[in-house]
């Protein structure tokens, strides 16, 4: 019998997800989705690419949706409440909620590479393809701080829209869906201090199609991260105060 | 001769912006008794659970519980089992998992048998929460709050919305509770409810302690008792 908390709470998690497919099929078959008009259809010369940039825009849709607006409903529901008032530690809560994003994360990879191994002649060495997915699967988790502190910050009913608000510019002009050199150079230049074209940039970097300036990235990422940190801790706390 | 007790509030405050919702709340809980916490809606009696919980930040006054002023440490969490109104369960998951999931947060869970048994329960472990009565809901959410084996039972309000029969079946498992040793403080509107149930009662309206003393003290008629502080307290 399974008594750590964190791997129960992994487990409800997962069990969550399976029983729920009409949640997570959608999530898991829109990116791909969008990845197979563009990066195959439309434009099937970049393959290789678009399957970095399409699958970054996918596992950030994951991290954001599956904490903002997630986070944001259990805490609607009551169920956040409950667990706060349980002896449940708050990395387990969080760490039950990390598994799910991650898992979408990977599993948008994987069948978006599939995709593109299939159907769009990409042909990648075992470690490109594993360096891929650890990339992007690891690179959500700054995503899934963010949508933890939205879902922490929002009111329930706002966080769909909200999230949806950011996610989908984010990914434009990020350079996720038309790459940012085609951008004029005011979005150039804003593509560059946005996090998601920086883990696309890794992405882009581990498969071979672009070189990437890897301390450049990992310190856009790093503060990234720092800074969604804070504005969880500071969100949980300021839960307390709001709580009737 | 000093009585034990479980939680003991001093001069609690608490506003939410220029609501008032407690205002300068004393409170000793007696340990081993059931405590009726009765108050109409609005009363304050939730921001008083939350705060005992530690789920409000405290503003003003000071609350002690096991002898320590930090509720939200782990250790006294442990001590705690807690059902409150909304509960937002993961409806896809089964009696049983549910009951998995809340043991994994305590070092000394109770057995699922009996604790199934105490909560009627019985038949219903690999059914979905989402697919059970609400009065089947209201006794898992009873048996999540005591399958740790909680020194403390903090219910808030475990029967409204049940019929009779899903009453009393909470009501036995409360019972069972307090013949264990447990202490609870019981939240509810029903007076029938605490005149079974309690041995001490606590009235309160808008945010101050009406009456505090042991069942026997608040008459034959405690909703007469009820009525007549709060439309005092109205007046």
């Amino acid at each position: 019998m399974i008594a750590n908390p964190a791997l129960r709470l992994v487990e409800a998690q997962w069990l969550n997800l399976v029983r729920t497919p009409a949640y997570t099929l959608p999530t898991l078959l829109f990116p791909v989705m969008f990845y197979g008009f563009f990066g195959l259809v439309m434009l099937p010369g970049q393959s290789l690419p678009l399957l970095c940039t399409f699958a970054t825009f996918g596992v950030m849709g994951a991290a954001l949706f599956s904490f903002g607006v997630g986070i944001a409903l259990e805490r609607a529901q009551g169920w956040l409440l409950l667990l706060r008032a349980s002896p449940a530690p708050v990395y387990a809560v969080i760490v039950g909620k990390a598994f799910g994003a991650l898992l979408f994360a990977l599993a948008i990879v994987v069948m978006m590479s599939a995709l593109a191994g299939a159907f769009g002649g990409v042909r990648l060495h075992t470690h490109q393809w594993l360096a891929l997915a650890a990339v992007l699967t690891v690179g959500a988790l700054p995503f899934c701080l963010m949508g933890l502190a939205l879902g922490l910050w929002l009111e329930p009913k706002a966080a769909p829209a909200v999230v949806n608000i950011l996610y989908l510019p984010l990914g434009f002009l990020s350079g996720l869906w038309i790459p940012a050199s085609q951008f004029p150079p005011l979005l150039q230049d804003l593509a560059g201090w946005l996090p998601p074209y920086h883990l696309a940039a890794l992405a882009l970097d581990v498969t071979g199609a672009r070189p990437a300036d890897w301390p450049v990235a990992l310190a856009h990422l790093g503060v990234f991260t720092l800074a969604c940190g804070a504005a969880t801790v500071i969100g949980w706390r300021r839960l307390d105060g709001a709580q009737r | 001769m000093t009585r034990a007790t479980i939680a003991t509030c001093r001069q609690l405050r608490h506003a939410y912006g220029p609501t008032v919702a407690l205002d300068g709340v004393d409170l000793a809980l007696p340990a081993g008794q059931v405590v009726a916490l009765l108050g109409p809606n609005g009363a304050g009696k939730t921001t008083l659970i939350h705060l005992l919980l530690g789920l409000l930040p405290l503003q003003s006054g000071e609350i002690r519980l096991f002898g320590t002023t930090t509720p939200t440490d782990p250790g006294v969490r442990r001590r705690i089992g807690t059902m409150l109104q909304s509960s937002g369960v993961q409806g896809n998951l089964t009696v049983l998992e549910l009951l998995r999931l809340f043991a994994s947060f305590y070092g000394a869970p109770d057995e699922f048998a009996a604790l199934v048994e105490e909560a009627g329960l019985q038949g219903l472990e690999h059914r979905r929460f989402e697919r059970l009565s609400g009065g089947q809901q209201q006794r898992v959410l009873f048996a999540l709050a005591a399958v740790g084996r909680p020194d403390w039972l903090l219910l808030d309000e475990p029967t409204t919305g049940l019929d009779p029969a899903a009453r009393r079946q909470v009501w036995r498992a409360i019972e069972a509770r307090r013949a264990a040793g447990a202490s609870i403080l019981l939240c509810t509107h029903m007076m029938d409810e605490a005149r079974r149930l309690a041995d001490h009662v606590v009235v309160m309206d808008r945010g101050r302690i009406l009456h505090d003393g042991p069942l026997a003290d608040a008459g034959e008629d405690l909703e007469e008792l009820f009525f007549t502080l709060t439309e005092q307290e109205a007046a």
